[in-house]
This record gives C-alpha cells, structure tokens and sequence, in this order.
C-alpha cells in the first residue's frame, strides 16, 4: 500500500519523534514538533469522530 | 562539481526534457503570457492536452456541460495551475521508478507537500514568489529520481540501511555525488529558472547559498515539515540537519508555522482529487 491518502491519514507520534531526535536541540525544532503533535491530535480525534457516534 | 560531471559521464545518461516543458518553462519567465498562447503550446502535445480536458471535466470541477477546448480548459483552471500541474507531473513521468521499491506516488505526494507548505510558508510575499516556491517545492528531490535511474538496486540498499535523508556526504560516498548536486545538473540541463536550480541544490544546506535565500529556506522547512508529518515519502525519513537561520530568514513562530501548515494540509487532501485526475 502507497502513502499517498497520507493527507487522511493521521502520523504516528513516534514517527515525529524518531524522524526528528537528531535535531531536537534547536528551539525552533521544538515549536515545529509542538505544532505537529496538536495537529497529529486534530487528525487522530476527526478519525475517531464516526465511531463515537 | 568534478565529481558530478564523473557521475554523469559515467553512470547516468540525464534524460531531455520534453520539448513541451521548455516551452513553458521559458514562457514562465515572461510577462503577460495569456492562456491562448499557452493552449497554443498545450495543443502539440496530443497528451497533455488530453491530460487538462480530463482534469477539467473530472468531479473536481463538477462542471455542468463538457470542455471540449484546452483554451477553455485553461481559462478554467488558470495559466499557474496548469504549468505547475502539467511540469510537476511530467517530471514524474518522465524519471519514473520502475526497477524500484520506490513507489512514484508516495515520492509525488512528498514533492507536492513540499510545495504547497513552501508556497504557504511564503505568504507575506508576491503570488509569483509563492507559485514559484511551490514549483520548486515539486522538482526539489529530483537527484534522488536520478538515483533510481542509475542503479535501482543501490538506492534500495542505501535507503534500506537506515540513512539519514539529509547525510549528504554518504550519498556522495554511494553514488558518487548527493541528490542536490545531481539534482541541481538535471535543472541545468532541463533549463529551469536560475533561483529553481538554487532552491534544488541547497534545499538541505540553505546557508551555503546568499541567493534566493527565503525560496530555499522555504524548501528547508516544507521539506523537514513533510518528513516530519511522514507525508509521502522520499527515501527513508530520518532527518540529520536543521537550519535556524532558515527559520528565522522566514520570520516564522509557532503561530505563523502553525496556520501555514494547516493551510497547506487542508490544500493538500482538496487537490489530490486534481492530481489524480490528471495522473
């Protein structure tokens, strides 16, 4: 299987962490990483939302 | 760049670009080009004429009665769209994978994120300086393409082991020269404007270069962002390098970063129905 419904599909969090461990000594990192995971949050609750209802 | 034109000369034969892309490509750089001269262009190519009438009569467009001319399907669509979708498309075509785990369509769907987020990156800026962060943003890992074509097999084992996407020098030592630098030749030879073949060759080291500096510190983040949100993908996804000053030459905070790539995101799932019309 192709990632290519990527934009559907919610990352891992241990992707972003993985992907990212080499360079998380930059601040400006971080701030990336912060936006990433609320987004990656956004993406897993609209995935969970039909189930729920 | 010795060791670029010792790759070239002995392992792969760059391929020419379609007559159809030189065209646009020079069109691109001039002024107040109207979208008959463009259909014009379009038409000679049966096609990539094929390839815009079924873009604008797909679902996308939902449009009521059928286009029949690429005049009016270029009115349709408008002259950006239509050059960035068809250069970026036949890139594809034309390098292709085969022979190659790669897989073309997480490779595009990594090339079009780039350049979505880059153009959104640049928001402050003119529409000609974020349509032209979104080109280069499609054609930036172009060298990896040329990778693939010179050995299939080695670019699996190289990827395969776990590298980082940003350790140049191990490509240099694989393959003789790193995706940049070949990247940066096939540009050259293909006659892409100057600032796309800069935004090509330091997309991973932007303060080698003082030209077109906020273009390729665009590049630098949309890329290192999309290997981030594992979209697509472009090799294995493990990045080694990041530059501050990239971030800072684009004045980027959380929040600004933040809306650019939301925006990008929701960009990106509306114009996947386009790209697979037209693929």
């Amino acid at each position: 299987m192709t990632k290519q419904d990527a934009s559907e599909q919610p990352a891992s969090a241990d992707h972003l962490t993985n992907c990212l461990s080499m360079v998380m000594h930059h601040e400006e990192v971080h701030m990336m990483v912060n936006v990433i995971e609320r987004i990656l949050a956004d993406q897993t609750q609209a995935s969970e939302a039909p189930e729920e209802m | 760049m010795q060791n670029v034109d010792n790759v070239l000369s002995q392992q792969v034969d760059l391929p020419s670009p379609p007559a159809i892309i030189s065209q646009l490509t020079t069109m691109m750089s001039q002024e107040d080009v109207g979208s008959r001269e463009i259909a014009r262009v379009v038409e000679t190519d049966q096609g990539f004429a094929a390839r815009i009438l079924k873009l604008v009569n797909s679902p996308f467009y939902g449009l009521a009665r059928q286009i029949t001319s690429v005049d009016d399907a270029i009115s349709m669509i408008g002259i950006t769209s239509l050059q960035q979708l068809l250069l970026g498309t036949s890139v594809m075509s034309n390098l292709g994978t085969d022979g190659s785990s790669l897989s073309i369509d997480d490779f595009w769907m990594h090339s079009f994120g780039v350049g979505v987020l880059a153009k959104h990156l640049l928001s402050g800026q003119s529409s000609d300086a974020r349509n032209e962060a979104f080109m280069c943003g499609v054609l930036h890992d172009i060298g990896r393409l040329l990778f693939v074509k010179m050995d299939p097999e080695r670019y699996e084992r190289f990827y395969d082991g776990g590298q980082s996407v940003t350790d140049l020098e191990k490509e240099t030592q694989w393959f003789g020269a790193d995706h940049q630098q070949i990247g940066h030749a096939l540009a050259q030879k293909w006659n892409f404007p100057p600032r796309f073949a800069t935004a090509i060759a330091y997309h991973h080291l932007p303060d080698q270069t003082s030209d077109s500096t906020a273009l390729v510190a665009a590049i630098h983040i949309a890329d290192l962002t999309c290997h981030a949100l594992d979209l697509g993908q472009s090799g294995n996804q493990f990045i080694s390098y990041f530059s501050p000053s990239a971030w800072k030459n684009l004045e980027l905070n959380e929040e600004v970063y933040e809306k650019a790539v939301r925006l990008a995101l929701d960009e990106i799932r509306e114009t996947e129905t386009m790209i697979r019309a037209i693929s």
